[in-house]
This record gives structure tokens, sequence and C-alpha cells, in this order.
């Protein structure tokens, strides 16, 4: 999970593996991993999700922990447009190191402040990722769907 | 020290410490296979797994661990003495507990070591610094982001509604409900319309009833203490932020952060100001419970405006002299903007480093806004002290000229200008040497880039007049105070004169003489204003043209175009329509560009010469020799003809590199298909020998120096009846 701080990737792990939510931020230090379960048409997946502090100016991107990733889930959040930029830098320096499959998401759709991002900007980086997922870790909207894709890239793919 | 890791150590207060350090250590003794050292028997079976009672394996379920092994097995081999830190992660016990460690490989003596780390306590400690950092961040993010997007709404409402009644009705209604303070201002900085925040913001509730402060007031007496660099801002027209530190006698303290912006016309002249207002109190607050992120800057770690501000003061009321360095980077806007706000940031933060390691450590070194830093030089010696100053000035824009390798292995290049005052000869009150070490900076920047300029009273009178005269020229624009001149161009073969440049003069109503381009283009070039002045220049030679066509005149007319004119994309649809009104084929157009905008980004220059020629008008390159543009450049171009400066002509006749140099640019033109014409040809020697080079066009006084219309006209009736 790769994202600027406070986007909502801690709370998307909470919600998908335990079913929980709070309102109440902690900012994440280091890593945290958790595994979870995931079976798609017939196959067994065990997923290693690793929730990663969240880049800015107190945390740099760190290559170390995409390394030996599967797959990178990219989030940002819908209120702020930084944290799209800060996602454009992100996955600049991540294609540098690695071309796993990513997932854009865009977290916190059960806000209304949408920032507006311009139709033609996102279609440009569309094909960047194998899927563009509007969730909400609070409602749990497109939380299951968004690893269920992911399974189901590497059935097709695989 | 080389055995305290040994299985026979039993040094009991070696014991204790590592029980202190609540860690476990373990001795690398093959690949993955540890031997125990010490351990921690309430939380070590969460990272290893004990094969036997002093050996062990890490535990297959502590992913994280096991995926720095990795890198330990690789930083082990190396062999070199070290250390190597897996950053903090998280273990979540059966029980919903958390545990937080870190792990160190190491290399000591010759022995790899792995240490595991519990780090409860300092994490707690850091997460919380963290949260309230970050908190903080966001909200100011979320902050500008609301301020932004108001202000590009009321940008448009502002531009785009004619009717000012209207206007301040939407704008009214749209700022009423806002969270923020927002005042809009008439351009003489007149309060127009308030919204109800921002008399809330300002409320002071004293027993003094007398209070007349007016919000608008209280902003401006605060800038000018706080920010004396920046009282030019409403001169110059520029957009301002900062944050306003604000002691509302006795109980009130308050942070402001407040965004300036003014709302410009076509002509890029001020119509409006906005101010945004916010009370940042809270989120100052949150940030000074650390120490650490209030005084310093949290990117470059360099001391902050607040710090700044206090170490200036106290150098100010103590006796020894300083040089006060305002340094300020040339284009990081542009590389934010081109390279991502990451690069922007290593780009700082090498800068900063940059500058540290240059100075001696009695200086101080300060980063007091965005791309702006402040260096305090003290103990300098008192003799040639100035041009010690000048000498270290220096060495920073070379060290600052050196290439940077940011995160893609690009390599930036940047530069920065740098304004220098004098504690005490220059000011002896910190606000006023900041005002004018700005000032310096400002004027730096204007002679080009990567400048350095002392403060001095004429400068403050030169940078007045070049605001007046900045003032009179978008007057100029709105008044139409500009008219053409053509100076004719002769074919060498014929005779004949087949062409014409058009030149500009300024005739303000009151003066007496003409003001030439070169003491008012550079400046419109500067400040934009080129892009309307090049618009009206380009009418009226299409003006000139129509009526040499109605008497039988078809000449081609060449007209300059300015780097900033190229990089302008409405340049050709506007082209266009002007020969469409005034009915003028594009061949009878050529468009002078100067060699060195072709240097600033050719892909851009090549698109709009690809756009400007594809319907049909001519463009030759000007000042040819005096730039770098190579032959390379000019083949891919869509170019017609070149112009050899006249800093080639003028001393042709004598000098044998010149004629050298002349002779083979116009033999490399011609088997590129190009024509040449040379300019400032002022006598026969040189219209001679450039005849014999088979130059083909020839301009300049020794034929015909710029003429009006009328005079032109006359010019060349008479020099066609000659010809026959
Ligand atoms: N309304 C809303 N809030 C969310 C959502 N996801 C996360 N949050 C909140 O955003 C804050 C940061 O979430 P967190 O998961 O810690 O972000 P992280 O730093 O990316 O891990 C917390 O206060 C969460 O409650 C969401 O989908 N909707
Ligand atoms: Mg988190």
């Amino acid at each position: 999970m790769l994202g600027s701080s406070a986007v909502g990737k801690t709370s998307l792990v909470r919600h998908y593996v335990d079913g929980i939510f709070s309102e109440k931020y902690l900012t994440t230090l280091g890593v945290k991993i958790d595994k979870k379960q995931l079976t798609v048409k017939d196959k067994q997946f065990q997923f290693l999700l690793w929730d990663i502090e969240g880049t800015d100016q107190y945390a740099a991107f760190q290559p170390r922990y995409i390394r030996g990733a599967s797959a990178l889930i990219l989030v940002t959040d819908c209120t702020r447009i930084q944290t799209y930029i800060d996602a454009v830098d992100i996955f600049k320096q991540a294609r540098q190191l690695t071309d796993v499959p990513i997932v854009l998401v865009i977290n916190k759709t059960d806000l209304n402040k949408h920032w507006q991002l311009e139709e033609q900007t996102l279609l440009d980086h569309q094909h960047d990722f194998i899927e563009v997922i509007y969730t909400s870790a609070k409602t749990g909207t497109s939380v299951e769907q968004l690893f269920q894709s992911i399974g189901e890239y590497f059935v097709k793919h695989l | 020290m080389s055995n305290i890791y040994n299985e026979s150590s039993n040094n009991s207060l070696e014991k204790m410490a590592l029980n202190a350090l609540d860690c476990t250590v373990l001795l690398r003794r093959q690949s993955e296979k540890f031997e125990i050292i010490h351990q921690i028997e309430t939380w070590s079976n969460i990272v290893i797994s004990k094969i036997s009672a002093h050996k062990a394996v890490i535990n297959d379920g502590c992913i994280f661990l096991n995926d720095f092994l990795i890198d330990a097995e690789m930083f082990w081999a190396k062999n070199q003495q070290g250390v190597l830190s897996s950053g903090f992660w998280t273990e979540q016990l059966a029980n919903g507990k958390l545990m937080h460690f870190e792990a160190l490989a190491c290399v000591t003596e010759q022995q790899s070591l792995l240490i595991i780390n519990n780090v409860q306590s300092v994490f707690a400690q850091q997460q919380k610094t963290l949260q309230i950092a970050r908190e903080a961040l966001i909200s100011n993010e979320q902050l500008a982001q609301q301020v932004d997007n108001t202000h590009q709404y009321l940008n448009e409402i502002a531009t785009n509604t004619d009717d000012m009644k209207k206007m301040l009705a939407t704008i009214a209604s749209t700022i009423e409900h806002a969270t923020f303070g927002i005042m809009l201002l008439d351009k003489n900085l007149k309060p127009i319309l308030q919204n109800p925040i921002n008399y809330q913001l300002f409320q002071v509730n004293t027993k003094d009833q007398g209070q007349t402060e007016t919000p608008l007031d209280v902003i401006f007496k605060l800038m000018k203490k706080q920010y004396p660099e920046h009282e030019r801002i409403f001169e110059a027209a520029s957009a301002w932020h900062g944050e306003l530190y604000w002691l509302a006698a006795p109980y009130y303290v308050k942070w402001l952060k407040v965004s300036i912006y003014p709302i410009k016309g076509a002509l890029g002249d001020v119509n409006h100001w906005v101010f945004y207002i916010s009370d940042i109190t809270r989120i100052k607050h949150l940030l000074e419970h650390n120490e650490q992120l209030a005084h310093y800057d949290s990117l470059t770690k360099l001391p902050n405006r607040q710090l700044f501000w206090n170490l200036l003061e106290q150098n100010c009321s103590q006796q020894p002299a300083f040089y006060l360095l305002y340094l300020d980077i040339d284009n990081f806007k542009f590389i934010n903007e081109s390279y991502g706000h990451a690069e922007g940031d290593e780009l700082l933060i090498t800068i900063a480093q940059r500058l540290q390691k240059m100075l001696k450590k009695e200086d101080i070194i300060c980063r007091v806004g965005g791309d702006e830093f402040v260096i305090l030089l003290r103990n300098i010696k008192e003799e040639d002290a100035k041009k010690h100053c000048l000498a270290i000035a220096q060495r920073i824009l070379r060290k600052i000229n050196e290439p940077y390798e940011v995160r893609h292995k690009d390599r930036i290049i940047t530069t920065a200008s740098i304004g220098i005052v004098h504690f005490p000869t220059d000011a002896t009150d910190p606000d006023l040497l900041m005002k004018y070490s700005d000032l310096a900076a400002y004027n730096a920047k204007l002679t080009g880039k990567s400048n350095i300029k002392f403060y001095s009273q004429k400068l403050q009178q030169k940078t007045a007049q070049r605001i007046a005269l900045e003032n009179a020229l978008r007057e100029a624009i709105v008044n139409h105070e500009f008219s053409i001149v053509l100076q004719p161009m002769m074919d060498i073969n014929t005779g004949k004169i087949i062409k014409a440049e058009a030149l500009v003069r300024w005739l303000p109503p009151n003066a007496e003489n003409n003001i030439m381009p070169n003491d008012f283009i550079p400046l419109a070039e500067d400040t934009g204003l080129i892009i309307p002045l090049g618009k009206l220049i380009f009418k009226q030679v299409c003006q000139c043209i129509q009526q040499l066509n109605q008497q039988g005149h078809p000449l081609t007319v060449s007209v300059n175009l300015s780097p900033k004119q190229i990089y302008d994309n409405s340049l050709s649809h506007f082209v266009y329509q002007m020969l469409n009104e005034y009915n003028i084929p594009p061949q009878q157009i050529e468009f002078e560009i100067t060699e060195s905008s072709l240097a600033n980004d050719f892909d851009l220059v090549l698109a709009t010469l690809l756009q400007l020629k594809k319907g049909g008008v001519n463009i030759a390159v000007d000042d040819f020799g005096t730039g770098y543009s190579s032959l390379a450049y000019l083949k891919r171009l869509p170019v017609d003809s070149l112009k050899i400066d006249r800093s080639f002509i003028k001393d042709i006749e004598n000098d044998e590199n010149d004629k050298a140099i002349v002779s083979a640019v116009i033999v490399m033109a011609h088997s590129l298909k190009l024509s040449v014409i040379a300019e400032g040809v002022e006598n026969i020697a040189q219209l001679d020998f450039l005849s014999k080079m088979n130059c083909d066009i020839i301009q300049g006084y020794f034929f015909s120096k710029p003429l009006y219309l009328n005079n032109f006209i006359s010019f060349i009736k008479k020099h066609n009846e000659n010809l026959t």
C-alpha cells in the first residue's frame, strides 16, 4: 500500500482484514504486514499486505519495501488533490524499480468534496494502472473488489 | 571488546546493559542460522525460533524480518564495519496487542550480528510527534487548496464579467459562506467587499472601545513589521503568501495565514486585489509542541523564518558588522512544475547542504521562504570586507550552478541570484536590512540569471524608475503611442528593393524624442507586456503593408518576434486572423527570430515555427553568429533566410576573421538553400565585399535608415526611377 499520509491505506487494510473502521487517525510508522486468504476461480491466494508509512516531507519513499511485491496499491484521497500529485510521483519512482501490476485507488468517496481531476489527466494515466478503483474504507464501498481485482488479474495473467 | 558477544562471555554488567536496552542479539554462524548471544524471554519468540538451546532461525511468520535478511546477508557479505537498519516494523500478537521493533545488521570485529530492538517507547514518542506534524501538514494543505479553488473561481468571475455591479454581486454571494476571511480591494487597495468571517477574525474583545483598526490596517501593520522585504509586491503587482503573528493586546495571540493576489486585466494591469486570511493559530500551536519542528524547516533542517528573525534581531543589537545575503533560486517554480515536487524538494535539500558546507560555523544560514535563503556572514575581515564578501557570494553561485542529480538520475541545472546588504552601513534595523537585500536580489535577477548585487541608494532609485517606466509602457499600449518605421532591404544583384524590416518607435505624448526599442523592448519582454505590445505592432505593420499594396509596392515586410512571443500559443492564430482582416498574402510577412531564442527550448520553438510556417509566412534567423545555434539546428528548422549580425559587417573590410566567418556563413547558408541578408551595411567597401561573396540582400545606413511609411514610399519611388 503506497501513497501520501492519511489517504486511508491503513483503514483500507483494516476494513478488508478485520472489517472495522475508525475515524481516529493514527499515523503509521514503518511497516505493518497483514495476511489474508483469497480465492478467485478455485485459485487460492495468500495476500501479504504491506501497509507502509505514508510518504511526505517527514518520510521518504523506500524502494526496499516494494522489492518483493507482486502488486502495488497506490492510494489517493479524493478530497486532497495533492495526494494525486504525490501518487503520480510515487508511481514514477516505483516504475523505475518494478513492472508489477499497479492499482490506483481513489479513497474516501463517502465524502463529497471531490477534487476535480480533469478527465483527460486521469485518462492519460489510465493505461499505467491495471485498474482505477473508487473506494471508501468507511462504508466499505469497493474495498473487497479492490483486492478481488488483483486476484483476478493474477488468475488471468499467470 | 573483541569477545563480548562470545558464548563464554558471562559479564553480568553487559547482560544488564543488554536487558536494559530490551534487545535480542544474534551472531550469524551461516546463512540464516544464528547463535543466540542474548535474548529477551518475554518477546524473542515473536521474531526467532529456537532450534537448540543456543541456536535459532528467524521465525517464519515474521515476514518483515525475513525480508530484511536479504539486505542483511548482502551487507554482512561485504564484511565492512557498520550498521544497517531495517526501520521500524509492527507485529500484531494473537491477543491483538501491537509490538514495535527495529532490526540492525552490524559488522564489528569481523563478526556479523543481528540485533533486534524492542522500540516500544521510541516508537510511541515519534508517533506522537509525527502525528502532530502530519495533522498540521494536512490542515495546511486543505487550507491552501480551499484558498486556491476560491481564488481561481473569483479570478474567473472578476476577469470575465464586464458589468461591475453584477461582478460584485456574484463575488459577494460566493464569499459569504467561505470558512476563511476574504477581502476584495480596488487597485488603490481600498476595500470593496469583505465577508463576515473576515470581521470575526479581527474582532478583539478588549475594554478599549475605541478600536479603530480595520482588518486591512492590521494586515499592513504586521506585514510591514514582519515581511518588510515584501512591501514592493503592490508596486510590482505580484502574488504573496505569508504567515503573520498578531499580538492583539493584551489577550490575543493569533497566527494568520495570508495570501494576496492581484487580479489583472488583459494588459497585465491590476484591476483588483484579493486577500485571503485564515486563522492558523491551532496548527501553529500544534507544531510548537515540538521545538525542533517550530524553529527548523522540516525539509532542509535549516533554521526557519521565525528563528532567523530572532537571530537577525540579536545580531543587529550587537556591534560586530555583518553582511546579509539574500539568495533566491532563479527558476525553482519551473523545476517544480516540470520535474515534480519531490524533485524540487530534493533540490532544495541539496542546495541547503551545499550552502552549509561552504560556510563557517559562525555564519548563519536560514530558509526564509519557498526558494529563498538568507545567509549572515559574520567575522569578515574588516580590510577589503566587501571584496571578501563578493568572493564568497561568487563561490556560492558557482556551487549552486553545479549540476544536481535527482532521483531519476536526471541532471538538473539551476542558478540563483544574490542581493547583499551591510550592517551597519546600509541599515541598522532588521526590517530595512531585509527590505534592501530583497531589493538588491530583485535587481540581480533583472540583470539576468546568476547575478550578485550589493544594495545602494542608486539601486533603489533605479528600481523606482523601472517601475515608472513599466507603468508608462502599459499606458502607452492602451493609448497606442507607437509607430512603425521601415528600413528597406535591397537585392544585391538586381538593385531592387524587395523587402523591408519593420521597427517600432515609441513617442510618449509630452516627449520630444522617440524612445528607441532597446530602451523598452527588454522591459516589455521581462514583464510580459511584449505580448499585447507585439500584437499591437503586428497590427500596425499589417496596416502599413495594406497601404504599400494599395500603392503598388507589394513588398515582404519582416517583423521581429521575441522569445516570449514565440512561447505564446495564441500567436499563430492572431497572425493569420490579422492577415485575413487586412487581406495580406502570408508570403508578404517574414518573422525574424533571434538566434538566442532557439537555445531555450528547441522543440517548443520548432513546434511554433512549423505551425506559423504551415500558413505560408517566411522565417528568418536574426543576429546570426552571435549565439550558438549550430548547423544541425538550422537544418531542422523551417527557415528561409539568415541575417548576419551587424557586428561581423562593421570591420569586414579589414578584419580577416570577420571576412572568413561571413564568407563561410554565406556558403553554408546557400548549401541549405537559405538566402543571406547582411545588416548594418554602411559603406561601399562593405557592399563590394559582400557582393563578391555572393551575399543576397543588404540592409543598412549606406542605403537607407528606417523611414516612416510616407517617406518610405517616396524613397521606393525615387529608387525605382533611378533604376530604370
Ligand atoms: N470519511 C472517510 N475517512 C477515511 C476513509 N479512509 C480513511 N479515512 C480517515 O482518514 C484518516 C487517515 O486514515 P489512515 O488509514 O490512517 O491513512 P494512512 O496514513 O494512509 O494509513 C483517518 O482519520 C481515517 O479515519 C474513507 O474512506 N472515508
Ligand atoms: Mg497508515
